[in-house]
């Protein structure tokens, strides 16, 4: 034994080193846990601002570096966004610092460095053109984490004079003014579809329908 | 397996494994050409010193290169990967430096080996500050959007709790207390904000205006940036990271590119005016939405 861990000290070195890169670069075993995130939408005609606000603890006594994707809801008639930041974040929102992000094709990537036991908000916004009264959150990649999101919070704002005409998700409340508000949260939330929401002038507007 | 061969494996396996993981912040151009420039200031400065190359330096000049070829590469990666090889580079300059006024000729080599050190000195710096630059712009814009979402949100509110159903100008929703809200209830901007929308105040690099028209019934909120800024182009000169720095020292909190404008709709526009000047709703309104 003594003679192969010295003959083959090198290699147990490497495989030793590969497995401390695949740990700290490569994500396949997440130690950070994605654990709330609060999603605010406006939607307005022919545009959806988009401000999320995400939640990343790293329980390990490791240092840990995320490299993430934004993915963005991208059809026919709604492409991909041109406008949008990443930045970390405090709990309310408020910008710390910029986050630095590469396009790898269509793909926006950043990376979110955490120091062992820290935790860190990380903010998102975005714009997209919408050509039809409609859009979608993607809510499905939270799977990846494989495990429930302890809280997230979603809330919906119609423009002026605008009606809810319908969501995948039902909403908890509702502020009417000229602005509406409609909002719903969850608790170990372990998503099986997007949010899909759509909306339209009042008289063309149902009733919210099509919830679950 | 002798110690060099561990030591050149655990190498390669640190930065093949990291590169990929950290290359996300890469210096500028002017960055990495002055840090190559390291070489051939060093190489003429052998050279004008008259300075003869030991049996040693012979021996080792192509591991050396290879070192040093590497240490580039990785260095192209930026942050924090590039700290070893930055080391290395400063130990090698320096060193040339050094040496080219202890075993050159003439009285000029104290000035030559001087020159070598201190190009070192200053290429590696204006690497470390072209790792810095980031422009505020998108930042700016960033806040800019969220701030004007927040006053049409504000406005909607006021012309629904109000009895005659009409838009405020700025002083009627600061007095009438409206929250600037965002992220589900939470504060994002708060209601002392209105003073400095008021008062013409800079907020992260934008101007406000709120205009409500006669009837009450429609308004038009604009932000132009308070000093105007075209995209940084690469910084592509030896030292242009450390002069863009310099420049920008003071007016970094200030500058914005686009122009923004919300009306009543809700839709937010934007337009590169490539100046800062007042917008009228008639120019606002043929802004393309922001997409």
């Amino acid at each position: 034994m003594r003679n192969f861990t010295g003959r083959n000290s090198d290699l147990l070195l490497a495989v030793g080193l590969v497995g401390v890169a695949i740990y700290a670069g490569c994500n396949v075993f997440p130690q950070v846990r994605f654990d709330r995130e609060r999603i605010e939408i406006w939607a307005a005609p022919q545009q959806i601002q988009v401000s999320g606000l995400y939640h990343y603890s790293n329980p390990s006594f490791l240092p840990a570096l995320l490299s993430l994707g934004l993915p963005f809801p991208v059809d026919a008639q709604h492409p991909r966004p041109s406008t949008y930041s990443i930045a970390t974040a405090t709990e309310d929102g408020r910008i710390v610092a910029p986050i630095h992000s590469s396009e790898r094709g269509s793909e926006v990537r950043f990376c979110v460095p955490l120091l062992p036991r820290e935790e860190k908000w990380v903010r998102v916004d975005y714009v997209q053109r919408a050509n039809v009264p409609s859009g979608t959150y993607i809510l499905v990649t939270t799977r990846e984490w494989r495990r429930p999101l302890r809280h997230g919070d979603y809330i919906l704002h119609l423009g002026s004079g605008l009606e809810l005409a319908s969501t995948n998700y039902r909403p908890d409340a509702m502020v009417a003014g000229r602005l509406k508000t409609y909002s719903f949260a969850k608790t170990d939330f372990y998503p099986g579809e997007d949010w899909t929401f759509a909306w339209g002038e009042p008289a063309r507007a149902s009733s919210a329908g099509g919830e679950k | 397996m002798k110690f060099r061969r561990k030591a050149e494996l655990i190498f390669w396996m640190v930065t093949l494994s990291a590169l990929p993981a950290w290359a996300n912040n890469p210096p500028q151009p002017d960055g990495l050409f002055s840090l190559i420039l390291i070489f051939p200031v060093a190489i003429f400065g052998y050279r004008l010193a008259g300075v003869a190359y030991t049996e040693r330096q012979r021996k080792w000049r192509v591991a050396r290169g290879l070192a040093l070829g590497l240490a580039v590469l990785i260095s192209a990666a930026g942050t924090g990967i590039a700290a070893i090889p930055l080391l290395l580079m400063l130990i090698y300059g320096c060193l040339r430096g050094v040496q080219i006024i202890l075993r050159g000729q003439g009285p000029k080599r104290v000035l030559i080996g001087a020159a070598v050190c201190l190009w070192t000195l200053f290429a590696i710096s204006d690497y470390l500050v072209s790792l810095n630059i980031r422009s505020p712009v998108a930042v700016h814009e960033s806040s800019t959007i969220s701030r004007l979402r927040f006053l049409a949100q504000a406005e909607d509110t006021y012309a629904s709790n109000s009895a005659l159903k009409k838009y405020a100008t700025l002083e009627q929703l600061r007095d009438a207390r409206m929250p600037l809200q965002g992220f589900a209830g939470g504060s994002n901007g708060d209601s002392g904000a209105y003073d400095s929308y008021l008062h013409g105040a800079v907020v992260s690099g934008y101007r406000y205006r709120l205009t409500v028209d006669a009837s009450g019934g429609k308004f038009l909120i604009t932000a132009v940036p308070a000093d105007y800024v075209a995209e940084v182009a690469a910084l592509r000169i030896p030292g242009a990271s450390w002069l863009h720095a310099l420049r920008q020292r003071h007016a970094q909190d200030n500058v914005g590119r686009r122009s923004f404008a919300v009306d009543e709709s809700g839709v937010i526009r934007a337009a590169d005016l490539g100046t800062t000047r007042p917008v009228t709703r008639e120019e606002a309104g043929k802004w393309p939405p922001l997409q």
